[in-house]
């Protein structure tokens, strides 16, 4: 090897020539003994190895990038034009702040529950002239509805804050101890605040502050759980 | 200068374990064997450049500084943790510097996590911070827009001019002489506004305390409102504002001179309430508490 | 980080999701989106190495996918169907704009050159720990014929199968591409760092301080 330069081809080693031939389905998981025996052997055709297998390990964790803003409001506007949309969300309801603790980007079930959870901000029957009123309101983004918030949560939300609360608690071990009792103190927070609420809003049904605190710890309850459900285990 | 992104993780003694035989084991094995690392790097940038950082856990703090440079110091607690700094574009000076810890071992849990970082960046930059697990100290920044988010950490803002928005799950938010909006949302955290020159100002916690300090701007709004914490607002006696504060379970103490002056429970049927005007009004204030108190006093 | 997502939970909130979407739920549409923006845009992205292009596929993409969202049955996993759709998107687009998709070369008929290997170096790392964003870089100057097999197995995940019929080619083929690609990336970056300080290509990236 001494009469080699700092760049070469493959020295003609007929070991090399065979780990050569093995590498690609070895790096496929296919059983090529020769392939790790001689890497083992081989300083050259080590780096080799260890290149690729660098290179697949990381091309699986690659960094996902962001599309521009402007995406999802062409796509919509697209899908309005073609009628695709037929249940816009009315105005107010893109008020509602989108799940706002770390990290940004919510589950689906968050999503769902953030979306089922506006819609039930409003009593059934209310009309339109009433939720323009409730945009006019809340477009400060001071607390939500609380004028025409019903007592409690219909039945959409209860299930799918509770289907969750359920998919939290399944994962809750797998969260590091200090940023589960983070999470643990904030839900038995806002808890604390919807069971006394509502019972304040049962026994003083014009007790609007009640209904307000209670509104609001509702959408809160969902953007945590939301956010600890897309931690996943770290 | 080189602004082409890079993996901003400095390995000390590499040298010392690269042999050929450890060569077969993947790069988070072979850093198993080595200690906390440091990484310092330098972007220049544009003006008016958004600098963003996401961070497992650690202690981050940024200052804004009269140069047209990003520099980065970070220190992780094991090598098996790098951060990630690239520029965009990727050559010339940067509009973007984007910082991203990431672990390159599924094993590496706890305090290993951590990367602590010093950011000094433009002082008109505007800001993206998410540490999950760890203080974020802002310092001086003129930007249009700060965002700072904690799982459970606590966010200290001051000299912020932008808009400024810090949300934390458990942590307290300490914000000092911010000038622009502020939005500032924790559970569990307790808020604290000290002498802000904001015309719009909105604390929100569930359980925590607020404490306000400083004087109101002519024609502001501030909104603060707890669940279970008490709110104290401390004004000079000049302050000129109209007061609207509520309790359901806690009591309303105000030490100013209102008029007009109207005690619950006569206004809202429920608990407490405080509606009036000190001086000629100019800024609105709303304070809110469920079952804490509400004290608004003058400072001496 | 994202690794666990409760695959149970996230079916059920994804199938009420979908069966609100072919209502014409816009929350349902916007949330399905915003699920799936990322990877789908990183994937055009990385297809075609170019931004704008990428904008203009992912929105392709969404519109075809939200237009047939009423004859989804739920035969197939949804983020399958929809993964499909956006590599039929891409690769339609490269198609049209002529940039061969798959080598014709059969997997061994040519004797393939020897891989490259340096000597005589203290460190024979090739990067440290792999900067992701290099690698990323370099995938974008992989020749297309390659680029397509690499993202689709290294970074996609797709099977060779499945490879062989999204592009019409042998399941060799895709094999025998993909480890072309993987040593031509070894050489970008070999390359890329041979130009680098040597201190700096050993410390993966970093500017050393001095």
């Amino acid at each position: 090897m001494s009469d080699q330069d700092n760049e070469t081809t493959v020295p003609e080693r007929a070991a090399c020539r065979e780990f050569e031939r093995g590498l690609a389905s070895y790096l496929e998981g296919g059983a090529e003994p020769s392939v790790l025996a001689h890497a083992k052997q081989c300083p050259y055709c080590a780096v080799i190895l260890a290149d690729l297998e660098q290179i697949r390990f990381v091309s699986h964790h690659l960094p996902q990038e962001e599309p521009p803003a402007r995406l999802w409001a062409n796509i919509r506007a697209h899908l309005e034009a073609e009628g695709i949309i037929r249940e816009p969300v009315p105005a107010w309801r893109r008020w509602l702040p989108r799940p706002a603790f770390f990290p940004s980007s919510a589950p689906l079930g968050a999503l769902a529950a953030l979306a089922l959870f506006a819609a039930t901000l409003l009593v059934p029957g209310r009309s339109m002239e009433n939720r323009s009123r409730l945009n006019a309101g809340t477009a400060g983004g001071g607390m939500v509805a609380a004028s025409v918030a019903p007592i409690g949560p219909d039945e959409n939300l209860t299930r799918t804050l509770s289907e969750m609360e359920e998919a939290y608690r399944s994962r809750e071990s797998s969260l590091e101890p200090t940023i589960k009792a983070a999470y643990q103190r904030s839900l038995a927070s806002l808890d604390a605040c919807i069971h006394e609420c509502s019972r304040h809003c049962e026994m003083e049904p014009g007790n609007t502050l009640a209904r307000q605190y209670l509104v609001r710890a509702y959408q809160t309850k969902a953007e945590v759980l939301a956010s600890a459900l897309e931690y996943g285990g770290r | 200068m080189d602004k082409s992104p890079k993996i901003l993780h400095r390995m000390p003694d590499v040298r010392t374990i690269s042999l050929p035989c450890l060569l077969l084991v993947i790069t988070p094995a072979i850093l198993l064997a080595v200690g906390p690392a440091r990484l310092e790097k330098t972007f220049d940038t544009k003006p008016d450049p958004q600098i963003s950082l996401t961070n497992l856990r650690g202690h981050i703090v940024i200052r804004g500084w009269e140069r047209s440079q990003v520099h980065a110091l970070c220190l992780t607690a094991s090598p098996r943790v790098e951060v990630e700094g690239s520029a965009m574009p990727a050559t010339g000076p940067a509009e973007r510097v984007v910082f991203s810890t990431r672990v390159l071992d599924p094993l590496v849990r706890g305090n290993d996590e951590s990367a602590d970082c010093n950011l000094d960046v433009p002082a008109e930059a505007s800001l993206e911070i998410r540490n999950r697990q760890g203080s974020v100290q802002v310092e001086h920044l003129q930007g249009q827009h700060a965002s700072i988010d904690s799982a459970d950490g606590r966010i200290v803002a001051t000299d912020v001019a932008g808009h400024l928005t810090a949300r934390s799950l458990g942590g307290d938010i300490e914000i000092v002489r911010s000038s622009g909006r502020v939005e500032a949302n924790s559970i569990t955290g307790n808020l604290t506004f000290t002498e802000p020159t904001s015309k719009n100002l909105r604390g929100n916690t569930n359980s925590g305390h607020i404490l306000y300090t400083g004087n109101f701007e002519s024609s502001g709004e501030y909104i603060l409102s707890t669940y279970s914490g008490d709110i104290e607002v401390v004004v000079p006696p000049s302050a000129s504002f109209e007061l609207n504060a509520k309790t359901v379970k806690g009591k309303v103490e105000n030490a100013f001179k209102l008029q007009p002056k109207r005690h619950a429970p006569s206004s809202l049927g429920y608990g407490n309430s405080l509606f009036g005007t000190h001086n000629t009004g100019n800024a609105t204030v709303d304070l809110t508490s469920f079952s804490g108190h509400v004290r608004v006093r003058p400072s001496h | 980080m994202s690794a666990d997502r409760t695959p149970a939970n996230k079916a059920v909130s994804e199938t009420q999701l979908i069966a609100r979407a072919q209502q014409g739920d816009e929350a349902a549409f916007e949330a399905l989106f915003n699920t799936h923006k990322r990877r789908v845009y990183s994937l055009c992205l990385r297809m075609t190495g170019d931004t704008a292009e990428a904008e203009d596929l992912a929105q392709e993409a969404f519109l075809q996918l939200f237009r047939k969202i009423s004859t989804f049955r739920g035969e197939s996993a949804f983020t399958t169907w929809l993964h499909r759709l956006v590599v039929n998107v891409v690769l339609m687009h490269l198609r049209k704009k002529g940039l061969q998709q798959v080598s014709l070369d059969e997997p061994d008929g040519s004797r393939e050159e020897p891989v490259k290997r340096d000597y005589g170096e203290d460190d024979h790392r090739l990067l440290g720990s792999v900067a992701r964003i290099r690698l990323a870089r370099a995938i974008e100057s992989l020749p297309h014929g390659y680029r397509s097999v690499f993202i689709l197995h290294d970074v996609e995940g797709y099977e060779h199968n499945e490879i062989a019929q999204i592009m019409n080619c042998s399941i060799g083929n895709s094999k025998s591409q993909l480890h072309k690609a993987r040593l031509k990336l070894r050489e970008l970056l070999r390359e890329e760092a041979k130009n680098l300080a040597p201190e700096e290509s050993e410390l993966s990236g970093l500017d050393p301080e001095r």
